[in-house]
This record gives structure tokens, sequence and C-alpha cells, in this order.
């Protein structure tokens, strides 16, 4: 378990080196990706799923959130912890909606985690917006929530076929 | 001894809680008593995580400088491959993708060369007022002296970007960042001991005083701001109604902001939005610099303000 969170806690650093200097050069009308928020959100709401009926695993999730802020802001001109509080607070969000929702079919879990993300990342960049006096909700804006969007999605996948082939593999060992 | 003097204990304690349910008559009560034990116990984990985190982030913004430097130096090297990688990436696919545009921009090209050739006698005449501000702007750049640095990342959310050197290289805040060809980027934003981030002339909160190089020679220097729009765009504020101003005049800083030194390139008037019931007239500018193919600037490290 603590293997997979390790990678995780790598997989968030590579993602913001690689925000801060590859996908610098791959922009949309000056749009750029956000690849650690779209790490965060990923991990987190397939860990919250995943640990739904199991609240004891909590603070691994927080030690996910406070990894993912603490990226965000190493390669940012904010201070830190600015990430960390915001990361924290869309966490605790993503958890008590995932928690009060009856069924979560998993053929429809991309529709779910969109309507989560969606939001989450309007939130993230109103407040950063707002304590940089660039908050401006317009096309721009929704060309970034689309272009982060469509990343999210690939990354979503991506995620999910990685945890059903270690899953099979586990279920395996029991054969 | 002990493990002896322990289980005694425990077992006290076994007949205390059997005593309490008997006072009680009811095992509800002690339940209750359970859940609220439990639930003070959240409570109380969650305050003490609160107070931890908020200590965290307290001693992590004390040791900010050292923590970031560290970072820096150790992502250095991945930093500045990925930055090469994507700058040739994105030529790569940019040519890619501009293949099928060929014909109208080919078009495009044939008019603007018409009108091109019907500038060319007026620009004859300003030949020699060119030729000096050649001159003049080697001048500047022949009297100051430049550090060069390498550029390794850019946040183009904010118009941030992040420079190979640091105050060990001899870089302090707001020293001028240009290109070789006299090409202003903006002014050093923080400085770190390996590192430094620079915030460009298009960042929403940068603004800079520039002359505006008409065509016309009779006309007497305009001036304006230079505000930043983000994400890498500027534009011209707080030009007067009655000076004019057309589209492709040249912007180039004045110097009466203290920080930049003179005559260095800013950008070119696109368009002039002038409407009489405002003050002032404003025009949208395009900037010279362009950060993603830039891959040496220099920092001016001994302009006297």
């Amino acid at each position: 378990m603590w293997f997979k969170f390790l990678a995780i806690f790598l997989a968030i650093f590579l993602a913001s080196v690689v925000q801060a200097s590859f996908l610098a050069h791959f922009t949309i009308l000056g749009n750029s990706a956000n690849l650690v928020f779209v790490v965060f959100a990923v991990v987190i709401f397939y860990e919250c799923i995943l640990n739904r009926l199991w609240p004891r695993e909590f603070y691994k999730e927080i030690m996910v959130v406070v990894v993912a802020g603490f990226f965000a802001d190493l390669f940012s001109s904010f201070s830190f912890g600015l990430s960390i509080a915001i990361f924290l607070v869309l966490y605790l969000a993503i958890k008590t909606a995932i928690y009060f929702l009856k069924e979560i079919p998993d053929r429809y879990l991309i529709v779910y985690f969109l309507a989560v993300f969606a939001p989450s990342f309007f939130a993230y960049h109103a407040v950063l917006g707002i304590i940089s006096n660039n908050l401006r909700v317009n096309t721009a804006f929704f060309i970034a929530l689309a272009y982060n969007i469509v990343l999210a999605a690939a990354l979503f996948y991506f995620y999910k076929k990685i945890d059903s082939i270690k899953s099979g593999r586990q279920l395996k060992l029991f054969h | 001894m002990k493990k002896v003097l322990g289980k005694a204990y425990q077992i006290s304690m076994d007949c205390q809680i059997c005593v309490s349910f008997l006072s009680r008559g009811t095992i509800d009560n002690y339940f209750m008593n359970l859940y609220a034990k439990k639930k003070n116990y959240f409570v109380r984990n969650v305050i003490i995580s609160l107070v931890g985190l908020a200590l965290f982030m307290a001693v992590m913004n004390f040791f900010e400088q050292p923590i970031k430097n560290a970072a820096h130096v150790v992502s250095a090297p991945m930093l500045k491959s990925f930055w090469q990688a994507g700058a040739s990436s994105s030529q790569f696919l940019g040519s890619f993708f501009s293949n099928g545009s060929l014909q109208a921009e080919s078009s495009n090209l044939k008019q603007e060369n018409a009108k091109l050739a019907a500038h060319v006698i007026a620009l004859q005449g300003l030949v020699r007022q060119t030729q000096t501000a050649a001159e003049f702007s080697q001048n500047v750049a022949s009297n100051l002296s430049g550090l060069q640095v390498q550029v390794i990342g850019l946040d183009e959310e904010h118009d941030i970007a992040t420079l190979n050197a640091g105050s060990a290289q001899g870089i302090v805040e707001n020293m001028p960042v240009v290109s070789g060809h006299n090409v202003l980027y903006g002014k050093i934003l923080k400085v770190y001991k390996n590192f430094s981030t620079v915030a460009l002339i298009s960042n929403s909160l940068s603004a800079l005083d520039v002359k505006i190089q008409t065509l016309e020679l009779t006309t007497s220097a305009v001036r304006g701001v230079i505000k930043g729009s983000g994400k890498l765009g500027i534009y011209l504020d707080l030009i007067s109604l009655n000076a004019s101003i057309q589209a492709g005049d040249i912007l180039a800083t004045s110097a009466l902001d203290g920080i930049y030194p003179k005559d260095l390139l800013v950008g070119k008037i696109v368009s002039v939005n002038k409407d009489d019931a405002k003050p002032f007239q404003t025009a949208s500018a395009q900037p010279f610099f362009d950060i993603k193919t830039a891959d040496n600037l220099f920092v001016i490290t001994d302009y006297k303000r």
C-alpha cells in the first residue's frame, strides 16, 4: 500500500516539473494545462471511491493532498500553504459528496468524476485569480476548463486501467 | 511483577464497568458514553491535525527560500531537458498543423507584399532616423553589462518565467531582463540562491512607461503606459487623445519608471481604440518578446537608476 502512495508522490513531483517546463509550450489560446491539479483530482476522487467504507484510510488521502499542494506551490509564485489549504477544502468537499452518494455505478464513474472535477477546477482558479488580482471568467477560462477536462479524463482512464491490472494480479494470488 | 499488577488493574477496571452497568441499569447508556467519547476523540484529532498543518505551513513559509532553492537545484536538469523537449516538440507540431493553412497564408503574404511596396517610398525617408535609433540602441547595449541566463520554466497563467541564475550570480530584485536584440522581457520578481523568477511585461500587475515612435517625423514624442493583460499579452493605455498614433508604431521604454533603461524594444501597436467619451485613448499591442523560443536572455546588472 505504501508503495502505491510513494508512486503517487513521485507522479505528482513529475507532474509539477512537466507542467512548469514541457507543458508551457503546449497552450491553447494562452491556456496551459494544470497537470498537478489534474493528478490531485484523479487520485483523490478514485481513493475516496475506494475508501468510501474505510474511513481509517483518510490519513493517506490527506498526505496526497499535502504533497500535491506542496508541489503546486513549489513552482508557482505563491507562498507555501495556499494550494495545500485549497486542496484540503476541495478534498473534504469531494469526500463528503461521495460519502452521501447512495450508489456509484462503475459504468458511469467518469460522469461522476467530471461532475466533481469541473466545479473543483473553477473553485481553485477562482481563489488563485482573486489572490493574484487576475480573475476572469471568460471564453479563455472555459477553453482552459475544456483542455484540463480532456487531460483529466485521459488520466482517469489510465489510473482506472492501472488499478484494474493491479486488482487482477491480487486476485490471481488467491487462485 | 509489573505484568501481574497490570492484569490486576485491568480486572479492577472491568469490574468498575460492570458495576456502572448495574448501577445505570441499561447497556444503552454505556454505548452512548462510548460514542460520545469516540466523538470527543474525533474532534480532538481534527483540532490536532489542523494545528499540525498550520504549523507545517508556517515552517514551510519560514524556510521558503532554501526549500524552493533546493527543489530547483535538484530538478534543474529535468526542467531544462523538459523545456528544450517542449520547445522542439511544439515547433514540430506547429509546422505540422500549419501545413493546411499555407495556401491562405501565401495569398495573405501577396497582399501584404503589395502594401509593403507602397510603403517603401515613405520608409526611405525614415532610414536615416532608423539608423540613428539603431546606433543609439547599440550604444545602450554596449554601455550596460548583462548576465547571460537561461529560461528553464514558465507559468503562463501568471506570466512568470524561471531563470537558472540567482543571488549567487549577482542577481537582485527589479533588474531588467532583455534579449540579445534589446527586446524587453520583464524584471526580476523573486531571487533565490541559484534561480530567480521574472515578472514578464505581460503580467497583469506590470505597468511601464513607453515612448511611441510614430512613423511621422513631424509629430512630437508620444508617451503611454504598457500594461500586462495576462497570458503573454499587453495593451497600451493612457495615451493623450490629441496624439496621432497608428498600427505599426513601435513602442520603446522611456526610462521614466526608473527600472528599465531607455530605448529597449517593447512591442508594436496592432490597433488603436479612440473614444472621445473617454479621457485617454488605448491601443492593442503585440509584444516583441517570445518567451517560448527564447533560450538565452540577459539580466542587466549595472543599470543605475
